[in-house]
């Protein structure tokens, strides 16, 4: 192989650049150089090549349509808006929270909204989706791509920013009604507060609230009068403690509601009920208050 | 130095000048990576650089090095005292062409007290927007017909004390306002008027007199499920309709 490559080599200059032809100090002519340079190589048409297009929707991609309330506290003299956002529901989660922090990650950050637990045990992401009171992260987005869905913060409350509603005054009612055990003798064996398993049984569908103010902030009557009016939520609270055999100041919590507000301003709507994300029915709780200061 | 993990290093060596003794300035350019590794360098002014946790970045023909300066006392540079470690220097070319210019970016921050941030915060509430309430929640048979409830109680009982008032009066300004003489006028109405005044009355009585017993049972605490709230709703729309009609109908 080595002879026939040298040979090669001898002859191949002869065939293209006779040596007579070359300067001295070159190997090869300089118009062979440019020749080779200036030639333009042939370029493969594109009806040989693939097609690089833009991303466009897939043809079975579901594409729901969001209108979001928005609010910016550092524009304050902006009026609220409404912001439509559309997603993909084949790659979006189930439920609206989902689709709240997808609008987050990949649309738009500076949509602001409260969330934590994922799973309706914080309460945080309570907020009106299609005109009722619920957490985002327990309410299955609409797959009817038709409907657009709406959300707003709950409703009737100050805005601190886009869906996060200032709750300062829930929490303050909420302190009011003195959630904790109150009692003045110590158990007789010194050992915890029981109960019978009757009592016990008389918290459920009480203690279960998780405080979110979905139902407070459904209740008409709680939008007129929320200076006064404790709401649902908080007398459902209330009657947690009422009812619980082992509180000892069942009649200071009762006095505590025996005037014209705090209490009676609960005209059975029923709103707080129907929208309870956690399938807790604080209406009857009202009426369970009302019914014990009645007959006592 | 993980070097071998950039695809063409490159050594820049600025000791020519006097502007940059000793100064030696090593750039990795990778793929994606740019890496700068400096070792005592000097300014255009022959200050040495102090520029902890610096970046560099290379703006027209200088190389200008933002970091903090923690000679003394540890100041934040970037934003409080920009000159004081903004500092360049100049490759060999633009010294010589002498076209090198400072470029200062002076961040616009004020320092607020605890207190004026609360006020701050106490004037951004006065501009809260309430969120919108009535006009967005749902329509539904419950709350509806609390509104309904609260509207025909008002009729029923506005009517009974304008009623009652005009017939106090009625022997003073002359009306007749005795049940002989309203039925007499009632009675030459047409037809279609008189259906439709007898309805506007009936409809009001009789929902609110269902309705009323709805609120008995739950004031006992019965029927109160989601479910019999919304059964015993429409039954009492439905029973309302019927026995209104019946007696604008029929009476």
């Amino acid at each position: 192989m080595a002879a026939l490559r040298t040979t090669s080599r001898l002859f191949n200059p002869l065939r293209v650049s006779p040596v007579w032809k070359r300067g001295f100090a070159s190997v090869e002519p300089i118009s062979a150089f440019s020749e080779a340079t200036s030639k333009s190589s042939k370029v493969i048409p594109e009806s040989k090549t693939s097609t690089i297009k833009e991303p466009a929707p897939e043809k079975e991609s579901k594409i729901k349509t969001f209108h979001i309330y928005r609010w910016n506290p550092d524009e304050p003299t902006s009026k609220p808006r409404m912001q439509s956002y559309t997603l993909d529901l084949n790659k979006t989660g189930p439920m609206m929270l989902d689709a709240l922090i997808r609008i987050k990650n990949e649309v738009d950050p500076t949509l602001t909204f409260r969330r934590s637990c994922r799973e309706g045990i914080c309460g945080s992401c309570a907020m009106n989706i299609d005109g009722v009171n619920t957490l985002a992260c327990l309410c299955r987005i609409p797959t009817d791509t038709k409907a657009e869905s709406r959300i707003y913060p709950l409703p009737h409350t100050y805005v601190v920013k886009d869906l996060v509603p200032d709750l300062t005054q829930f929490y303050k009612q909420y302190k009011s009604i003195k959630p904790y055990l109150q009692r003045d003798t110590p158990p007789p064996d010194g050992r915890e507060n029981r109960q019978s398993k009757a009592d016990r049984k008389k918290l459920d569908g009480l203690y279960e609230c998780i405080l979110c103010a979905c139902c407070s902030t459904s209740c008409p009557s709680y939008w007129w009068n929320s200076e006064e009016y404790l709401g649902p939520a908080v007398l459902l609270q209330s009657y947690r403690w009422i009812a619980d055999s082992r509180d000892e100041k069942t009649a200071q919590r009762q006095d505590a509601l025996n005037n014209s507000m705090s209490l009676y301003r609960c005209h059975t709507i029923l709103n707080c009920s129907r929208t309870c994300p956690k399938g807790l029915n604080p209406a009857l709780a009202i009426a369970e208050i009302k019914k014990s200061m009645a007959f006592t | 130095m993980a070097a071998g993990a950039f695809a063409t290093p490159r050594t820049r060596k600025y000791d020519g000048s006097k502007e940059n003794s000793g100064a030696e300035i090593v750039v990795f350019l990778g793929s994606d990576v740019q890496m700068f590794l400096i070792i005592n360098m000097t300014d255009t002014s022959e200050n040495s650089i102090r520029a902890h946790g610096g970046d560099i970045i290379k703006y027209g023909d200088y190389w200008y090095w933002f970091g903090e300066d923690k000679a003394g006392e540890t100041t934040s540079v970037a934003v409080s005292h920009p000159s004081a470690a903004l500092t360049r220097f100049a490759t060999p070319a633009a010294v010589a062409t002498n076209s090198h210019y400072m470029q200062t970016r002076q961040a616009a921050t004020q320092m607020t007290s605890q207190s004026d941030g609360i006020n701050i915060l106490a004037q951004q509430r006065t501009h809260r927007p309430v969120s919108p309430h009535l006009g967005i929640y749902r329509p539904q048979v419950t709350w509806y017909l609390s509104a309904l409830n609260r509207i025909t109680g008002s009729i029923l009982s506005g009517g009974f004390y304008v009623f009652g008032a005009a017939y106090l009066v009625a022997p003073v300004l002359g009306w007749h306002l005795d049940s002989m003489s309203m039925a007499a006028a009632f009675g030459s109405w047409p037809v279609f008027a008189k259906v439709l005044t007898k309805l506007t009355l009936a409809f009001p009585f009789t929902f609110h007199s269902f309705n009323g017993i709805r609120h008995l049972a739950w004031d006992m605490g019965r029927t109160m499920t989601n479910r019999q709230v919304q059964v015993t709703g429409w039954a009492v729309v439905g029973l309302s309709v019927v026995s209104s009609a019946l007696l604008a109908f029929f009476l």
